[in-house]
């Protein structure tokens, strides 16, 4: 498979003065097409940010995203295009939806329209074509009823609904990439599970690449090929699905999955992980998850790279180097 | 992770109904809550759980008198609620305190945490000024925060921090009723479960009992000993908490439990879907709520026609579905 999008270096920072926030520090990734990646990791961790930067939808300042960064997508390079790039890149190659749909979409214009709208910033049709080409999306996010769906407003809809809406109108310039934030959060479990199978059967259905940005480890299990856990704004382990909930090696991911409640399996109490999320204006020095690490060691204090651990497999952690590391 | 058998009931409710007047005044009441019996067990913790618009969050608030339900009765250790009045009333509103989901929007923005937790001691009259700070420090270190945290403003913790504080504050004027309205549901996962290990705790070293409301079932399962499950206004299964995950008997729990995502992606997928999204609670369907989108394969003209009495299947179990015995 072919790499869509590389992404090398990104370091973006905020002013936060008196202090500067290291919020994503030095991430690289790469998507290939058609391929699904999830980028997973709890509040504070950089993933939004990561996400906002892809678009160039960080407001400039406060955030600054360093020099050093590339962000090559179909091997362009996405932080040297002007507006009118970023207006051909936005929506048309690469489109992103987020968390809570009702904040994306405009309340006072019908779903037909801002559909429409979409269609016709980036190719030349005629209104009722893209009208038309909307209500063939409606029909293929499974929304019961297109045609009725186009004449409504964002209020009349539901949560589940408004996700699909919003699906329609990221998808319908069938972008090679998309960006799903926290696609399902705010939804009911019954109705997550619903555009979980949705988003599963659009990527074989429309060939498309999809990052997915999620807290929920068992979200990233259901639909991702690779998954990449960040911490402190680094990524800190990277593998593909089934490696990574199987034989977890960084001791940040082990403990996400012993963290987590989940029905299968033998009931288990879970395990928390000691102490919170550092802020990202006072990251730890040495390895940033060492404060909170139960197999901390000498060599901690100093932040390890990402270090090989099998094919298509890195983790951020001495014990790679030295499995037995600190226990004598 | 059964806990013993409930003894004698610490809350009774019979009957609960709670309607809402809607927008229009001519229009339908909303029924949030639509004929609704449960009991709580002395030092057991009975988990309601369903999705948004079910009236777990109405139940919760008629049982701390919040809202005042249209009909029914609340009996709190022998006593009915309705009756109370005055000084009776806040006896009892000691005994029986809530915990928001939120603990953001829940606590006073203008008062340090150590007033907050400060504060239901000074209404129930427990303790004089000079007493109450060493009380706040207690309480502080019983919920594992350092008391030096007393005199931070709510937007200088953490989630999980601003949690363990609300806690804190429920805990203080010793109550034996803990009604816990999605305690961990905005909290990430290595915190969540830090605070699943200190309800547990408290729970035991206190002989708390607790309500804990929730939509997320791996988290139930993690701390309930009985289950009630919710849909439109009604429960419509209610079992021992290790009877439910092993083997629902109604088709919404049945759907509400394969909906959720597993962290393992070679776990088997078997879905059992609830077509389309769930009906408005002002106008409910005829029959069984549920029968519209129900999956269960002996569906027949009685679902539609006849509602479902909550009727006591097998052990420790009741069930509204006129084919509980049959399998799913």
């Amino acid at each position: 498979m072919s790499t869509l999008l590389a992404v090398r270096d990104l370091t973006v920072t905020f002013d936060a003065r008196p202090r500067v926030a290291r919020a994503v520090d030095g991430v690289s990734f790469e998507v290939a097409s058609g391929e699904t990646l999830a980028l997973v990791g709890e509040s504070g961790c950089g993933k939004t940010v990561t996400a906002l930067a892809l678009l160039r939808l960080l407001q400039q300042p406060p955030a600054r995203i360093a020099p050093a960064s590339r962000i090559l997508f179909e091997d362009a390079d996405v932080l040297a295009m002007d507006g009118a790039a970023l207006r051909r890149l936005r929506g048309a190659r690469m489109a992103i939806v987020f968390q809570e749909p009702m904040t994306s979409l405009n309340p006072v214009l019908t779903v037909g329209t801002q559909i429409a709208e979409t269609v016709r910033a980036h190719e030349r049709v005629t209104r009722a074509a893209a009208r038309a080409r909307a209500a063939d999306m409606l029909a293929l996010m499974g929304l019961p009823d297109p045609r009725r769906c186009l004449r409504q407003y964002p209020h009349e809809l539901s949560g589940g609904m408004r996700q699909r809406v919003l699906l329609a109108m990221a998808l319908v310039c069938r972008p090679r990439l998309l960006i799903a934030d926290e696609p399902t959060t705010a939804l009911d479990v019954t109705i997550q599970a619903q555009i979980l199978e949705l988003l599963a059967d659009l990527r074989s259905r429309l060939g498309m690449a999809m990052l997915l940005i999620t807290h929920n480890l068992g979200i990233a299990a259901r639909i991702a090929d690779r998954v990449a856990v960040m911490y402190g704004g680094r990524i800190v382990e990277t593998a593909p699905s089934a490696d990574l909930f199987a034989r977890p090696a960084h001791p940040y991911t082990a403990g996400l999955l012993r963290a987590a409640p989940r029905l299968d399996g033998p009931a288990r109490p879970t395990l928390a992980i000691p102490g919170t999320v550092p802020p990202a204006t006072a990251w730890p020095d040495g390895c940033r998850f060492h404060p909170r690490c139960a197999r901390v060691w000498q060599r901690c204090g100093t932040e390890p790279p990402l270090l090989d651990v099998g094919p298509g497999r890195a983790a951020r952690c001495w014990l790679v180097a030295d499995p037995t590391g600190g226990t004598p | 992770m059964s806990a013993p058998l409930p003894s004698t009931p610490l809350v009774t409710v019979e009957g609960l109904v709670k309607r809402f007047a809607t927008d229009r005044a001519a229009g339908a009441p909303l029924h949030a809550v639509n004929g609704v019996s449960l009991t709580v067990g002395r030092g057991e913790t009975l988990a309601l759980v369903g999705e948004s618009g079910s009236g777990k969050t109405t139940v919760a608030r008629c049982l701390v008198r919040l809202v005042d339900p249209d009909a029914g009765a609340i009996r709190f250790d022998g006593v009915d609620l309705a009756t109370l009045r005055g000084r009776a009333l806040r006896a009892v509103r000691r005994r029986i305190q809530i915990v928001f989901q939120d603990p953001y929007g829940s606590l006073n923005p203008r008062m340090t945490v150590g007033q907050a937790v400060a504060e239901p001691l000074a209404i129930h009259r427990l303790a004089t000024r000079r007493e109450a700070d060493g009380r706040v420090i207690a309480l502080f270190r019983e919920v594992g925060l350092d008391p030096s945290y007393r005199t931070c403003y709510p937007h200088q913790l953490s989630g999980g921090q601003r949690q363990r504080v609300g806690i804190a504050r429920a805990l203080a004027p010793g109550p034996e009723f803990l009604v816990l309205d999605e305690p961990v549901s905005a909290l990430d996962v290595s915190v969540q479960a830090q605070v699943l290990v200190l309800l547990r705790e408290l729970q035991q070293q206190r002989g708390l009992t607790y309500l804990f409301i929730a939509h997320d079932l791996a988290v139930v399962r993690q701390i309930a000993s009985r289950v009630a499950v919710m849909y439109l206004g009604r429960i419509v299964e209610e079992a021992r908490a290790d009877l439910l995950f092993a083997m629902p008997r109604h088709p919404y729990t049945a759907s509400l439990l394969s909906a959720v995502p597993v962290p393992d992606p070679a776990a088997p997928r078997t879905r059992i879907a609830l077509t389309g999204e769930p009906p408005s609670p002002v106008h409910p369907p005829t029959g069984c709520p549920l029968h519209p989108r129900c999956p269960h394969p002996a569906k027949d003209e009685r679902c539609r026609m006849e509602l479902p009495a909550l009727r006591v299947i097998g052990e420790d179990r009741r069930v509204a579905c006129h084919h509980a015995e049959q399998a799913l």
